[in-house]
């Protein structure tokens, strides 16, 4: 059964929208990217998948039954978990109040501490710095943690937004190298990237986007077609909206 | 087939709002509606007897305070709850410049020598109120501006509290802890009619000006409001000044209602009636200041009645005592919840639309 | 002299108390709660009419209970409502209700003080060492430094705790993790009504009456001292209630005649502290942006 469904997804802030038309189906242990350039509505789209920002439209199912509108933290304990943009972690809290406070989105409280465990094996360096103040990480070490933080309530998606933002090239590839081994966990994946060529390598499927609507579909395939790119990403042709 | 609302006295479309400078969309009813109202109820209850005429007066001093809190908030979005200070600055300037002087030599004896001897008529000393109000003000302003949404709460908040210190106990300045009395009242209720018109147009056309809207674009956006940077804090310090200089013109013209004037008329009691006042009328408009202070006005006579006693029949129905004061709190805190707008909705007064 | 000291250190922890109380709320939600000092003032009202009937014990558990139940029913009835509003209207909001109580209280009450001496003892001497010093300032510290540390321990040791922690930091954020946003505010509720009815315990055993404005001045000290301790923290909130208390006590023992004008310096100093340094003196990074 489809994991993740989302279809005709409207969505904005305030009285305005800014998302307008947006799919995806994602099955268990998939990997989907979406990029596009900036303000394309990528954050909004899955805002609204957890609930954080109000679907005006549309409908989103996770495992069948649908959670539009329902509260942010009821769907990551369905399964749905959230990476935001910029991390986000508790500057103030250390790795480890970080860490616990992942388990709080979890469906039981049985398996905790192995769920920590398991992603401190993933994420070593989170090991060192356990008792360290969270915000004087670096950049990466902070989008580890963020991730591993995620993690920790074992979703069955894990949606990522923009996860390379302010990192150096070297660390990228750490984090992402990391994204296999979490598939390998039969967790399925997410990635909002504007930097596609980060994501669609490694994606089964890739969305691009652009000002509210998904464009079109790319597969690895796609990616060695930069003209297939240039017109998803640019629109070539079209006219301005 | 949608008909245009005829009353606009609209500029060319061909114009940049630039070469515009000043008034824009000037739709004379949004004025005008508010003035008959005012002028109607002002007559219409003053007929009633002189103690109706009293009450009048007194709802015309509020309306006026009100009038002076949405010029700012409503305009800029910034909460204060300061302006009861210049409404003290106000009343005792004009109290004090008109109070007969040998009163102020014997009941306040430690009064600065040149506030003994100052002595003018009630216009005049109208006059001083503003000026001295908005000069306060200015230089407040210039610091609170650049305070925003909380902090600019807690900060006018303090500045109440240090204006009540002060006035509260300095004696060179002020009667102090006493109340300054025998100071001139208004003859007639047309007096305090005529100021409150003159406060509902200055009002209204600070909202309409070209920096009136300017100041509300960054109202909803607090992310335009920082791009714009320095243009906002002199917005604000403006639309704080003059609304310092109607506050203190709502309490010079109290201290001629009421004959008399003391520090803590113009403390939390009183600025917690006008405010809301402006939430419960709405605070987007100077409609919204109007029916606001209207409506909690005659809700709060008619509640004191009930307080006192009303025979209805054979029956007689009363509210316990301060029945009225919980009313008009509770108001405010459902008309928060329930409908942020107020009852006009934030817009302003606008003749029925006739169709064909 | 040990006993103005002795006073310092009691009125500081009561304002302690009072400022944390106002801090807890502050933190998950950003809403200064005006109405807190209405908190304390129902906790004085059911200690004065529990007490002499049923004894100080009861009246101790129903004065926690009854406080701890009206702050959860200004949430659930008010606050909660506006959980979208900005922060103006929430000021606003929490003004309303606290006149709103003000004037019940008025109704209900009366607005005539009603006297009752909840613990005379409070105000009895006690030898220690030689020197003479008033029961009530001892206990008044002990009770501060047990709640405090009880609610340090709580903040810091449990998960519910460091849920609020997260909650103050980044409330959007902890949802998404799946920290309960109603749970974790309705605690802050209950808290803040636990530590104002300490607060009643101890200013009407001092005053020896209540009336419906029995808060009021205590909650405009608190909240001078939340903000120069820093909006946003809550150690910062303590120690700022801290520090206003005793500094004002300590005023009242040394300056006499000029502690008129104390309100003036302290509130000049609050826009101040507003102005430069807006996560007061324990300033954390994310401070600015809070306010």
């Amino acid at each position: 059964m489809t994991l993740l469904k989302a279809t005709d997804v409207a969505a904005g802030y305030g009285k305005v929208d800014v998302l307008f038309n947006g799919h995806i189906t994602v099955e268990p242990g998939e990997l989907v990217g979406i990029v596009g350039p900036n303000g394309a509505g990528k954050s909004t789209f899955l805002g609204a998948m957890v609930g954080s920002v109000r679907a005006t439209s549309g409908s989103i199912e996770f495992n069948g039954q649908s959670i539009v509108g329902r509260k942010p933290e009821d769907i990551v304990r369905l399964g749905l978990s959230l990476v935001p943009e910029g991390r986000a972690i508790f500057s103030d809290l250390s790795v480890d109040e970080n860490l616990r406070l992942g388990l709080t989105g979890r469906r039981s409280k049985e398996g905790a501490s192995a769920a920590i465990k398991d992603v401190t094996d993933l994420f070593p360096v989170l090991t060192t710095h356990r008792d360290h103040q969270a915000g004087m990480l670096s950049g990466g070490q902070q989008q580890q943690l963020a991730i591993a933080r995620a993690l920790v309530s074992e979703p069955k998606v894990l949606l990522l937004d923009e996860p390379s933002l302010g990192l150096a090239p070297s660390v990228i590839q750490d984090v992402f190298g990391v994204l296999g081994r979490i598939q390998q966990t039969g967790t399925a994946i997410v990635v909002v990237e504007q930097r596609a060529h980060l994501v669609m390598s490694i994606a089964a499927r890739t969305l691009v986007m652009r000002e509210g609507h998904v464009r079109a579909t790319l597969t690895p395939a796609d990616a060695r077609d930069e003209e297939k790119l240039a017109e998803a990403y640019f629109g070539t042709g079209e006219d301005e909206a | 087939m949608s008909i245009e609302s005829s009353s606009a006295a609209s500029t060319s479309a061909a114009l940049p709002s630039s070469a515009v400078p000043g008034v824009t969309r000037f739709h004379w009813p949004e004025l005008a509606g508010p003035i008959a109202v005012v002028v109607a109820v002002t007559y219409v209850v003053s007929s009633l007897g002189a103690s109706s005429s009293f009450l009048v007066q007194g709802t015309l001093v509020t309306l006026v305070m009100v009038l002076a809190l949405q010029v700012f908030i409503g305009n800029s979005g910034v909460l204060s709850f300061g302006q009861a200070a210049f409404a003290m600055v106000g009343g005792f300037a004009s109290g004090l410049a008109t109070a007969p002087v040998k009163i102020k030599e014997n009941v306040l004896s430690d009064l600065w020598e040149p506030l003994k001897v100052l002595s003018m008529g009630v216009w005049p000393s109208l006059l001083l109120a503003v000026i001295v109000g908005m000069i306060v003000a200015f230089i407040t302003g210039l610091f609170l501006m650049r305070l925003n949404g909380l902090a600019a709460g807690i900060a006018t908040f303090a500045l109440l509290m240090v204006a009540d210190n002060i006035f509260f106990n300095w004696k060179k300045i002020g009667p102090g802890p006493q109340v300054l009395p025998q100071v001139p009242k208004f003859q007639f209720v047309d007096e305090a009619l005529a100021l409150a018109i003159i406060a509902l147009v200055v009002v209204y056309f600070m909202g309409i000006s070209r920096r009136g809207r300017l100041l509300r674009a960054t109202r909803e956006d607090g992310l335009a409001a920082r791009a714009l940077g320095t243009s906002v804090w002199r917005l604000r310090v403006l639309f704080f000044t003059v609304s310092g200089g109607v506050a203190a013109l709502s309490g010079a013209m109290y201290s001629h209602h009421a004959g008399a004037v003391s520090a803590r008329d113009f403390y939390l009691g009183f600025t917690f009636t006008t405010l809301a006042m402006l939430v419960i009328g709405g605070v987007a408009s100077v409609w919204g200041a109007v029916v606001g202070t209207l409506v909690v006005a005659a809700i709060g006579e008619v509640l004191l009645r009930l307080e006192q006693g009303v025979e209805i029949g054979n029956v007689l129905i009363y509210l316990p005592n301060g029945a009225r004061g919980v009313v008009i709190a509770a108001a405010l805190v459902v008309m928060l919840i329930w409908r942020q707008r107020g009852l006009t909705g934030g817009r302003e007064f606008s003749l029925p639309r006739f169709r064909r | 002299m040990i006993q103005t000291i002795l006073d310092a250190l009691s009125f500081g922890g009561l304002y302690g108390l009072a400022a944390l109380g106002i801090g807890l709320v502050f933190g998950v939600m950003r809403l200064v709660n005006f109405a807190h000092g209405e908190l304390i003032a129902i906790g004085a009202y059911l200690l004065v009419i529990t007490v002499p009937s049923l004894g100080l014990p009861a009246g101790i558990v129903i004065a926690v209970v009854g406080t701890a139940l009206l702050a959860l029913l200004m949430e659930l009835g008010v606050f909660k409502r506006l959980r979208s509003a900005g922060p103006a209207v929430l000021l606003v909001a929490s003004f309303g209700v606290s006149v709103l109580l003000q004037r019940l209280y008025e109704v209900i009450f009366g607005a005539l003080p009603l006297s009752a001496q909840v613990a005379p003892w409070m105000n009895g001497v006690i030898d220690i060492g030689g020197t003479t010093v008033t029961r009530g300032s001892i206990v008044t510290i002990i009770l501060a430094l047990v709640l405090l540390g009880g609610m340090w321990f709580f903040i810091d040791r449990t998960t519910l705790g460091l849920q609020i922690r997260a909650a103050s930091s980044d409330f959007q954020t902890a949802r998404l993790l799946g920290v309960r946003s109603n749970r974790v505010i309705g605690a802050a509720f209950v808290f803040s009504g636990i530590l104002a009815a300490a607060v009643a315990f101890v200013a009407v055993t001092q005053r020896g009456s209540v009336d419906p404005l029995f808060g009021v001045n205590i909650t405009i000290l608190a909240l001078v001292g939340t903000v120069i301790g820093g909006l946003g923290s809550l150690q910062g909130a303590a120690l700022g209630g801290f520090l206003v208390g005793s500094t004002i006590s300590l005023l009242n023992a040394f300056l006499g005649n000029y502690r008129v004008y104390t309100y003036t310096w302290l509130f000049i100093l609050v826009i101040i502290v507003l102005l430069v340094r807006p996560g007061g003196i324990v300033s954390s990074k994310a401070a600015k942006e809070r306010v």
